[in-house]
């Protein structure tokens, strides 16, 4: 039996995520956003050890040790974990969305080991490294790419302030320094955290609700629906913006609760979606099939109709991703974002402040935010097309076009018109 | 009129050409029929004399020569301009879908005018509104003077079909080329609307190139036959003497798969004993509501008061035009549509009321195939999990190995290989999705099938397969098929006993034979005569 079963697990066909997965990849511009989004995530999980003032490997008169690890939060200790256990889930074989469920699971129990456990000492001084390094304590010393971290000031050069990049031979600043001297590399690599995890948590809620909210308006129409449309309304009538600054001057300054609250207010969009798509989904003959069939609602709600609604609500949520990053950086940029952490916003605020213009602490976080939200744009825009049958067949016709003809030709390809 | 010579079209993305080389002509006066089964070719060909095809394909090769009014010209080599003007002057054309062919923000009467404001500019106003009216009076639109005021929304479809006829004729065309212009109608609108065809042809003396696939409307119309398949014209000559006797095989099996020419059925043994279900008086009424406070004002009564008792192995057609019902009474009697009156009982339990964990239990016993195949399977499943998943829900097989061995011996009962069980719904045609659909159905071992127009979507060998499937299995498993359908051949090949419904009332119920020889209600009557038959004109 199981043999007959592998024997025709060859001719498997591909399913429809699969083959939307393909369609993005063969997008240039998908694939260059989606590079750019896995360069940022491996450098914002790996912040702690590309940049970084503490040496990462030191070897003194008492041994060899690592200076680092002692100063890493439970944030940076759970984030490795996760990657770990990625590379560990992405080599174990077995179905991809139990391995997917198990890694998040082991992740959740990480992060909650990780935050009773690990904590960082709250004074740092950075300069005690440089002091032993130069009255000749270290034997061997192994230091991050960017030997800086974030808020050292570098205070023991006496040289506060502004560097242009690459000004000074001995001390190499890449990307410069800001007004208090603080290296801007390391703060953007830092900062990268922040975008990315507030653009992934807040889109994540919205979508939680939003799809949640809307399946259930889209199933049972009627009253629902008519109760659900004006909690939408009533959601879609909050600035979000305004929202925000009103909660920073009562709750003070906290990323988790910027996360919430755009989250809580941009579910509506996706409601909309999942409720027109379900709407029309209804109706269709596989949903009655599956309802004549006796099954269950939570397996008609989320295998039956879900998956078949699913594509504009993916499409709506890349774009969200990018639109939840901007709004952190407007907050930031009005200077009402984090205080101490280091934000891309905030740097290019900081750019603003300063009384005389510097091109590189604008220049720098400018373009990290352009890129990344215009990565989103491109990812969106391919998933858009993937899922979209007319386009689907031009992107193929354009992708293998042969050389005598021109891939226009394909492009503009169609039934009769 | 007419000559096509060598046509030859091929698609930039296909390797093979959708039509290869066909010639035929047509006689001025003269009704040719093209026909085929989906995808041979022949609206592509028709398409083509129009010079309609868009960028996607490379140009037409062959010739096509159009003669008239004392010149002849060879159409594709025209060059753009003067082809618009061959278009809608020389060459009118219909199209299958009378929704959508009519350009629903101007009024039908303007969209006629501006044909002519095109093709006859010496025209004054006053001579094109009498013009216009007088297209319309002979499409025989009821009430011309203030219909051609109408925009296309409140006509029928069979109306805005006149009105799409009225639009290729008012430039009196030489030859009317007509794709499909009755599939989407109701068999007593089809006939009205062949039989105006065919009227106007022989007043006007025009040519009309008819492209259908349904041969019992070519029977009825047309003066000579070509029949098309895979790109190529197996045969063509004078349509009676073809149809009686077709020279090429493929001919031969298009009408042996016609129902009235398949195989009789076995009969079932066993059939008969049991009542299965006992429908009474059903009802379903929805509300009309109307103004701010969503008052009822009125109720549309989609099925109203409905009576039949179904046995064991019984067919029971379900018969009536658009509208009329039958699709709905299929639904309330799975309760997909909640009915308003009457009573359902299965096996002496009444559904009706039946809360719905003691319902969803007994829903195994009643199951339904759709008639779209493209749309009742979930795109986003495989073929396994589309049949497993209602075992499981149902605690049938042991366990998921054992689920799918029955799956496997499911889909080998409606002649489907194993390994469509790790396929997706998409890579199969609309029979084989059909037939996965019946399998959906089958896993359950059902007592009851309701089947909703399973083979209208369906090309008539494959509807024939299907037939063929579902008879067997009628007989193995002595199932009790609801066949819902407007197709009179279907009704009379496969169906024990028929119901005839109109208007959400049922008009007549009885042994099928009987009913089809003796019809009781006028409006039975009706429908049979409106029936397009090849047997009927061909002995």
């Amino acid at each position: 039996m199981t043999e007959s079963v592998q024997q025709v697990e060859g001719r498997r066909s591909r399913s429809w995520a699969r083959r939307v997965v393909g369609e993005v990849l063969l997008r240039w511009g998908a694939r260059l956003g989606i590079g750019w989004i896995a360069l940022l995530t491996l450098v914002a999980i790996l912040a702690p050890v590309l940049a970084s003032s503490h040496p990462l490997l030191v070897q003194t008169a008492d041994g060899w040790s690592m200076p680092f690890l002692r100063y890493l939060t439970a944030a940076d200790v759970t984030l490795f974990g996760m990657l770990v256990l990625a590379g560990v889930f992405w080599l174990l074989p077995g179905r991809p969305w139990r391995r997917f469920v198990l890694w998040g699971v082991l992740s959740a129990i990480l992060g909650a080991v990780a935050w009773q456990t690990v904590s960082a000492p709250s004074l740092v001084i950075y300069e005690q490294y440089r002091e032993a390094e130069a009255q000749g304590e270290y034997q061997t010393v192994i230091r991050a790419p960017i030997p800086y971290s974030p808020r050292d000031y570098l205070r023991d050069y006496a040289d506060t302030g502004l560097e242009a990049p690459r000004e000074s031979p001995d001390r190499v600043h890449w990307f410069g320094t800001d007004d208090n001297g603080a290296d801007a590399l390391s703060r953007m690599i830092h900062a990268s955290r922040i975008a990315l995890s507030i653009g992934f948590i807040a889109t994540g809620i919205a979508l939680g609700i939003g799809v949640i909210l809307g399946g259930l308006m889209g199933y049972f129409s009627g009253i629902v629906d008519i109760i659900g449309m004006r909690l939408v309304e009533i959601f879609e009538a909050i600035p979000t913006l305004f929202l925000l600054l009103t909660f920073v001057a009562f709750f003070g300054r906290s990323l988790y609760l910027m996360m919430l609250i755009i989250g809580l207010t941009s579910w509506s969009g996706y409601a909309r979606y999942v409720r027109a798509e379900f709407l029309r989904l209804r109706q269709q003959d596989f949903v009655q099939g599956a309802i004549a069939s006796g099954l269950s609602l939570p397996s008609i709600l989320f295998r039956h109709m879900l998956p078949n609604g699913i594509a504009p609500i993916l499409v709506a949520a890349s774009f969200g991703v990018a639109s939840a990053i901007l709004a952190e950086a407007t907050l930031s940029f009005l200077g009402l974002g984090l205080v101490d952490e280091p934000s891309w916003g905030q740097m290019l605020n900081q750019a603003v402040q300063s009384s005389t213009f510097n091109w590189w602490m604008a220049a720098f976080p400018g373009g990290a935010i352009f890129l990344t939200v215009f990565a989103y744009n491109l990812i969106g825009e391919a998933l858009r097309d993937a899922v979209d049958p007319h386009s689907r067949s031009a992107a193929k016709a354009a992708s293998h076009a042969a050389p005598a003809r021109p891939a226009a030709s394909g492009a503009t390809s169609g039934g009769v018109r | 009129m007419l000559e096509v010579r060598n046509l030859r079209i091929r698609h930039r993305d296909s390797e093979a050409p959708l039509v290869e080389d066909i010639s035929f002509s047509i006689r001025a006066g003269e009704l040719f029929a093209l026909v085929g089964e989906s995808g041979s070719g022949k609206s592509i060909t028709a398409l083509a004399i129009m010079r309609l095809l868009d960028g996607g394909f490379e140009p037409s090769t062959g010739e096509v020569w159009l003669a008239g009014h004392g010149t002849r010209q060879e159409l594709l080599g025209l060059p753009d301009r003067v082809m618009q003007q061959v278009r809608g002057d020389r060459v009118g054309m219909i199209f299958q879908e009378p929704m959508t062919s009519l350009n629903p923000v101007l009024t039908v009467g303007d969209q006629i005018d501006e044909v002519l404001r095109l093709h006859r500019p010496q025209m004054t106003p006053a001579e094109r509104e009498a013009r216009v009216l007088e297209v319309l009076r002979e499409v025989q639109l009821p009430n011309p003077e203030q219909r051609r005021h109408d925009y296309p929304h409140k006509l029928s479809g069979g109306q805005r079909q006149r009105v799409m006829i009225a639009m290729a004729l008012v430039a009196e065309p030489d030859l009317l080329i007509a794709d499909e212009p009755t599939t989407a109608l109701d068999v007593t609108i089809q006939a009205e609307i062949l039989k105006l065809i065919d009227q106007l042809r022989e007043k006007n003396g025009m040519a009309v190139l008819l492209i259908t696939h349904d041969f019992g409307v070519v029977a009825s119309v047309a003066d000579r036959v070509a029949v098309m398949h895979k790109g190529r014209l197996v045969e063509q000559g004078e349509c009676h003497p073809l149809l009686r006797d077709p020279q090429d095989a493929y001919t031969r099996k298009l009408i042996g798969a016609l129902p009235e020419n398949l195989p009789a059925l076995p009969s079932v043994p066993g059939a008969g004993r049991e009542t299965l279900l006992d429908v009474r008086d059903l009802q379903v009424h929805f509300p009309v509501l109307k103004g701010l406070m969503r008052r009822q004002v009125d109720v549309v009564r989609a099925v109203d008061g409905v009576s039949f008792q179904l046995e064991n192995g019984e067919v029971l057609a379900v018969v009536g035009e658009s509208g009329c019902g039958k699709t709905t009474l299929g639904r309330a009697i799975l309760r997909l549509i909640e009915p308003t009156g009457g009573e359902i009982r299965y096996r002496d339990q009444p559904l009706t009321g039946m809360p719905r964990k003691p319902l969803r239990r007994l829903r195994r016993h009643l199951q339904v195939v759709f008639q779209d195949p493209a749309s009742s399977l979930n795109p986003r499943l495989n073929v396994m999990t589309l049949l497993t998943e209602p075992m499981a829900v149902h605690g049938i097989g042991e366990d998921q190995e054992d689920r799918i061995e029955r799956a496997r011996a499911t889909l080998d009962q409606v002649a489907l290989p194993p390994d469509t069980l790790w396929r997706y719904p998409h890579e199969f045609s609309g029979g084989q999705r059909q037939r996965i659909g019946i399998a959906r159905a089958l896993v359950l071992d059902p007592d009851v099938i309701i089947c909703d127009e399973v083979t209208s979507a369906l090309d008539v060998s494959v509807q024939a397969e299907v037939l063929q499937i579902l008879g067997r299995l009628r007989v193995e498993r002595r199932l009790a098929l609801i066949f819902i359908t407007h197709d009179m051949g279907v009704v009379e090949y496969f169906s024990d006993r028929m119901l005839v419904m109109h208007d959400g009332r049922m008009e007549e119920i009885g042994n099928t034979a009987e009913v089809l020889a003796n019809p009781r209600a006028d409006y039975t009557r009706h429908l049979l005569d409106a029936v397009p038959r090849v047997s009927r004109y061909v002995q």
